[in-house]
């Protein structure tokens, strides 16, 4: 299993673009060894030929337990209100700060 | 019987027939709401007026055109989408978020004639199973403002425990509904995963979130069940299968039903008032004349190391989504997009989602994928294995709700991992997808309500409320309120 120190939560942080103070980085890797060491357990289980879950019900064979509609257009949400809730709009889009620093 | 005291169903029977006024019913509860949460804290935002102006539309209605839950005031999880109603999911990221759209189940509580009083508190993100991990306060348990009321629809059970509305909706991903109905002493219905409609609800774990009432009794979870069940042709999780007259079908016999009592349900780390409480379950099942039959779920043994691992995983792709640029608090805006965007998500995000993120992250990183993702969902489908073949033989599954009645405040804050076994007997309903139901089921030594819980088969919400109405018609735990609700 992986070694939960606190260089592996800071590469994890980093994927997740989560900023952490080194006081979170600590204190995260020794939850998060314990957190996995428990979920080990899982690994004794023989699951040889068992088909993974991706949707409980359409692997149980139940019918009309989903549905897609016809894919027809329909109306969406307004772009002005929806925008009115984006910390930064401009010229009808998201916008955002510069991406090289 | 004053107001408070009856149920869902009284209440809006009453309020169609014109023998009450939605304007007066929703200013006694919102009466109750101002004298009483700010000591228990279910609420983040109140609705009075906008509530009490659809209450007075709601009275001109001419008796034909009222719906089925005509004048009833309910409290909606701060995770369902308000149009115009701030929708903070217990989360600083979300403080000032405005959906612009109504979920679904708003729709349907809207056209049956409910009348929304206000957004309850919520563990960050539905992340927690007490109601500690709101990123605003704490929800006091009314049976005991020293104690949690469970998690993360913490808020909505506190509220219709201190009967501060009839009726309450939660979510449910890994026990969010059962758990707080437990330590609560109220009823919470997960129903079928995909037999409500999720549009509008924030996404917490996709393969397992799920929407569903909390209330007093059976009678009124099956009346709200009504309400909100069927097909959703904006969310295509949702099932097309036909609903039934959940709240008409009650009264049916149970004798030829069969229980399934799990060979291993009270081992080790239960409490011994929940073992009570659960045995004389068992025993009032029985002297209904349903029949009792010994089960084995071997795998479900493994449920909360199975659900951690694909809820995590979930989660954290499912909030890449806060990230400063649509919606939702930004900072360091001055900084280069990645600088943003992390700093805004240590800022917005509390501990747990925190934790969490990082744990899916890990789950689904290149090398441990098939470890721990692929595994997961391979175990997954042997729990629902488990489940099958025991309905093979019964019609339903009867287990504790909480390994606990409800802890104290602060007890597990800072032990993630025993507060994740406290979702033991309720994560593998949402695993496999089936019904549950959480009833209150007595009270422990200290005066905390037990929960007992009913799993039952996919899509046969109908069996679970009917056997827990029969339950409901012999016990009377249900019927008891906190001390603070006579206040």
């Amino acid at each position: 299993m992986a070694d939960f120190d606190e260089a592996q939560v800071r590469k994890l942080a980093e994927l997740a673009h989560v900023k952490l103070s080194d006081d979170e980085s600590a204190g995260f890797a020794g939850q998060l060894d314990e957190i996995l060491g428990y979920a080990e357990r899982i690994q004794a289980h023989d699951t040889d030929g068992v088909v993974p879950t991706s949707h409980a019900l359409l692997e149980a064979g139940l019918e009309g337990a989903s549905a897609l509609r016809d894919d027809e257009p329909t109306g969406s949400l307004d772009r002005e209100q929806v925008l009115e809730g984006a910390p930064d709009p401009g010229d009808g889009l998201f916008k955002v700060p510069k991406v090289l620093p | 019987m004053t107001l408070w005291e009856q149920s869902a169903t009284e209440i809006t029977t009453k309020t169609r027939r014109g023998e009450l006024s939605a304007e007066e019913t929703t200013r006694a509860f919102a009466d109750r709401i101002e004298a009483l949460d700010p000591a228990v804290g279910a609420f983040l935002d109140r609705m009075t007026e906008p509530a009490l102006e659809r209450a007075r539309e709601l009275d001109a209605l001419p008796a034909a055109e009222r719906g089925a839950l005509h004048g009833l005031p309910v409290a909606l999880k701060d995770i369902i989408s308000v149009a115009g109603s701030r929708c903070t999911c217990g989360s600083r990221i979300l403080e000032d978020y405005v959906p612009v759209y109504n979920a679904t189940v708003v729709d349907r509580l809207n056209d049956a004639g409910a009348v929304i009083l206000g957004k309850t508190n919520m563990d960050e993100f539905a992340m927690g199973s007490s109601t500690e991990n709101s990123a605003f306060h704490t929800t006091k348990n009314p049976w005991n403002l020293n104690c949690v009321p469970g998690g993360s629809s913490g808020g909505s059970a506190a509220a219709v425990a201190a009967r501060l509305v009839p009726a309450a909706l939660g979510t449910d991903t890994g026990g969010s509904i059962r758990q707080p109905a437990s330590l609560c002493g109220v009823t919470g219905l997960k129903p079928t995963y995909g037999r409500v409609s999720r549009y509008g609800l924030v996404a917490f774990a996709s393969s397992l979130d799920q929407i569903g009432p909390l209330t007093t009794s059976v009678e009124d979870a099956a009346l709200l069940l009504e309400a909100l069940a069927g097909d959703d042709s904006h969310d295509a999780t949702c099932a097309t299968r036909p609903t039934a007259p959940y709240s008409q079908e009650l009264g049916g016999d149970v004798k030829p039903l069969r229980l399934g009592v799990p060979n291993a349900a009270t081992s080790e780390g239960v409490d011994p008032d929940v073992r009570a409480a659960f045995e004389a379950a068992v025993a009032t099942f029985a002297s209904l004349g349903i029949a009792i039959e010994e089960v084995t779920l071997p795998a479900t043994e493994h449920a909360v190391a199975c659900y951690y691992l694909l809820a995590t995983a979930e989660a954290s792709s499912n909030l890449a989504r806060y990230d400063g640029v649509r919606y939702g608090l930004r900072v360091s805006e001055d900084e280069p997009l990645r600088v943003m965007m992390g700093d805004t998500r240590a800022r917005g995000f509390g501990a747990e989602v925190k934790r969490r993120i990082l744990l899916g992250t890990f789950v689904l990183s290149s090398g441990y994928y098939d470890a721990y993702y692929q595994k997961a969902q391979r175990v997954r489908s042997l729990i629902g294995r488990d489940f099958e073949k025991a309905f093979e033989r019964v019609d339903a599954v009867l287990l504790p709700t909480s390994p606990t009645p409800a802890f104290r405040i602060g007890e597990k804050v800072d032990d993630p991992l025993s507060m994740y076994l406290t979702d033991i007997f309720t994560i593998t309903a949402n695993l496999t997808g089936a019904p549950a139901i959480s009833l209150p089921g007595g009270f422990a030594s200290d005066g905390l309500p037990i929960g007992i819980q009913l799993v039952g088969k996919h899509f046969d919400e109908s069996t679970l409320l009917r056997l827990g109405h029969a339950f409901q018609q012999a016990t009377d735990f249900h019927k008891k309120s906190p001390t603070i609700a006579e206040t």
